[in-house]
């Protein structure tokens, strides 16, 4: 079933009289269950790809159809906050983890969002931190984890409330390569497990070759990888 | 209603961990703090000035004042008995006492000391060969609980007219007062008569306790030689609040001039006030220092937090909720300092007096060990509030409820005020520029 689409999308910023077309002409499409990766150089317009998909920030052309649903309705109907709040899970190269919250509370922030009452948030916010091997880690703070456990934190705060479309950019960036080939596997169980629908962004080899469809992006263009 | 703001907010104000607060809300703690407790300190040193100083005059000074004014000035009531009657009938309970009253300036003559006083003839009850005082007069503190002066020549004075003047109970002094006969060639005649002291009143305001001189009415009456007549007639209302329908009440009897206790004092309590409200807003500026420091820290936590704010927008929180997470952290610290700081200065106010012993304590013990050990040892004891200027026995506190709901709602209220700035530059924050590190 189709849940994604985007169509002659553009992203154009500009520096004075010039403008810069960040994102030209973008079609794309992804189904659900669909594990996507998208390689590319630094500067190829990737991450702003990513940001576009997840609205956190406009494009000036073209659309994004989530579940046949343009996000120019969603910004008119439900406001774009709704849109990630309900549709999307980020997952970001920084784990960004709030340093105030013990790694449980963290993952019940989408929940939470949700106006789910806290018991079933925390119930399951702990069901999927132990899920990715956090169980013993839950009252522990960002500070008092190693960088692996916080982005498998980030996995379980990105999971946690079941998004339409996990979206993942660098997400192995500052990791080093044992906690790195484990993120990539749990990335791969979870995603055959709970037929989630991933869009990673990165320029790492071997988490792009883990998809199943995988593409490069180059000068703001997107162009089949295999 | 959405608990979520609360959460985050409280963690901000708290702190991670077993912390009790945060650095950045200790200090906007710290800060009202200091200002609500001193302004609940300050306030209630005033009120309790005020209320003690307001006891003092309407105990002693009547609460409706009747006079016949004519175009000469106040003219005798001869019929005041009448009027009497027929007051009393219309208060009922609501008045402690009516009564007919004589006061004037005067002049006492002590040896060879003048003074000038005022004098008030008071109607007394008899009682046998004695006087009976009336229920409504002041503290009599030499000799201690007298209830009753002897029938003639007898006065009481004032407790620091005594000490002014050197009296003793039993003491003669001469009281001279205009007889109300003129002549071109002689001027007024005065009357000049010998009383003997029976006792020493307190009413805890030095100008009365100075300057008055009461005596029973006949005496007074005798004094200024005005058959039975008298100047005034006193009204003394159960409840002072009621002052205005007491003023109503007389109106139906009185068809001449009525004076209430708020028109003669008017411009001593109009000070007083105004020397409150000079203080208010002094000690008020403090805490507007302090709400200042509340901008101070929520721009801080809001700084401290920009990647909270960048992850909580991309996670699908919306800037509403952001202004509510930063708005009601303010809001908190103001609450929790202001709450404490109400406490604590319900608590100094109500030990201030073993709190300036101590001190006073600490520091003459200071002093003298200071001199004795490294200049003359000569020490001059310090005394924080002196008895001897400041009239009163006690430190007198009043704590009034609507005062500590005042400081406590403006401060709490402002507080909420002064973080919405910041809250509201955190809710324009963009998302994706924190998350690219351009934030």
């Amino acid at each position: 079933m189709k849940l994604l689409e985007v169509t002659n999308l553009v992203k154009r910023y500009r520096d004075g009289e010039a403008r810069v077309d960040v994102i030209r002409q973008i079609n794309f499409s992804m189904n659900e269950g669909d594990f996507v990766s998208i390689r590319g150089a630094s500067g190829a317009g990737k991450s702003t790809f990513l940001n576009l998909l997840g609205a956190l920030d406009t494009f000036d052309e073209g659309d994004i159809l989530m579940q046949n649903k343009s996000l120019r309705l969603y910004a008119k109907e439900e406001g774009l906050a709704a849109y990630r709040r309900d549709k999307i899970g980020f997952i970001f190269q920084n784990h960004y983890l709030m340093a105030d919250f013990t790694v449980l509370e963290n993952a019940m922030f989408p929940l939470l969002i949700q106006k789910k009452k806290k018991i079933e948030a925390r119930d399951r916010a702990a069901g999927i931190l132990n899920r990715v091997g956090l169980g013993h880690r839950l009252h522990h703070y960002p500070s008092q984890i190693s960088g692996g456990e916080s982005q498998r934190a980030a996995v379980a705060r990105a999971l946690v409330h079941e998004p339409a479309l996990v979206l993942a950019d660098e997400p192995t960036g500052n990791l080093d390569a044992k906690n790195r080939r484990l993120f990539i596997e749990l990335l791969n169980s979870l995603q055959q497990e709970k037929n989630l629908s991933i869009l990673v962004v990165t320029h790492e080899e071997d988490l792009a070759s883990a998809a199943q469809r995988q593409y490069l992006m180059q000068d703001g263009q997107l162009l089949d990888w295999r | 209603m959405n608990s979520l703001p609360f959460f985050i907010a409280w963690r901000y104000i708290k702190g991670r961990g077993n912390a009790l607060l945060s650095l950045n809300a200790r200090l906007s703690f710290i800060g009202i703090f200091v200002g609500t407790s001193l302004l609940v300190v300050v306030l209630s040193i005033f009120n309790g000035f005020q209320t003690q100083l307001k006891n003092s005059i309407f105990k002693f000074d009547p609460h409706l004042t009747l006079t016949r004014e004519t175009g000469s000035g106040p003219e005798k009531i001869t019929d005041w008995q009448a009027y009497k009657k027929r007051l009393q009938e219309r208060y009922g309970d609501k008045a402690i006492s009516i009564e007919g009253n004589i006061t004037s300036p005067a002049i006492v003559r002590r040896k060879n000391t003048i003074e000038h006083i005022f004098l008030r003839g008071l109607e007394f009850t008899p009682a046998g060969k004695k006087w009976q005082i009336p229920s409504f007069f002041p503290q009599l503190v030499e000799p201690e609980g007298l209830q009753e002066i002897p029938q003639g020549n007898y006065c009481l004075i004032g407790r620091e007219m005594a000490v002014n003047l050197g009296l003793y109970v039993g003491d003669t002094l001469e009281i001279v007062v205009p007889r109300g006969q003129f002549s071109l060639q002689l001027g007024v005649t005065p009357s000049i008569k010998a009383y003997k002291v029976a006792g020493f009143f307190k009413t805890g305001h030095y100008q009365y306790d100075s300057r008055v001189i009461v005596l029973p009415l006949q005496e007074a009456q005798n004094l200024f030689s005005v058959g039975e007549a008298v100047q005034q007639i006193n009204i003394r209302l159960k409840s002072i609040e009621e002052l205005r329908e007491g003023k109503a009440i007389a109106l139906k009897t009185w068809p001449f001039s009525i004076r209430t206790i708020e028109d003669e004092q008017r411009n001593f309590f109009h000070a007083l006030q105004l020397e409150k409200t000079i203080m208010t807003i002094i000690v008020f500026l403090f805490v507007i220092a302090a709400i200042v420091g509340i901008v101070v820290a929520t721009y801080n936590i809001v700084n401290s937090h920009r990647k909270d704010i960048g992850i909580l927008k991309a996670i699908g929180v919306r800037n509403q909720t952001i202004v509510a997470v930063f708005t009601l952290s303010g809001f908190g610290m103001g609450f929790l300092g202001t709450l404490s700081g109400i406490m604590t200065g319900i608590f100094l106010a109500l030990n201030l007096e073993n709190i300036v012993s101590f001190i006073e304590k600490v520091i003459n013990a200071v002093g003298r060990y200071y001199t004795e050990q490294w200049r003359d040892g000569i020490w001059f004891h310090v005394s924080l509030i002196p008895r001897d200027v400041y009239y009163f026995d006690s430190l007198p506190i009043h704590i009034d409820p609507h005062m500590l709901h005042m400081v406590g709602s403006v401060a709490i209220v402002l507080s909420g005020i002064a973080a919405l700035l910041p809250a509201l530059a955190a809710s324009r924050l963009e998302p994706v520029r924190i998350i690219r590190g351009a934030e």
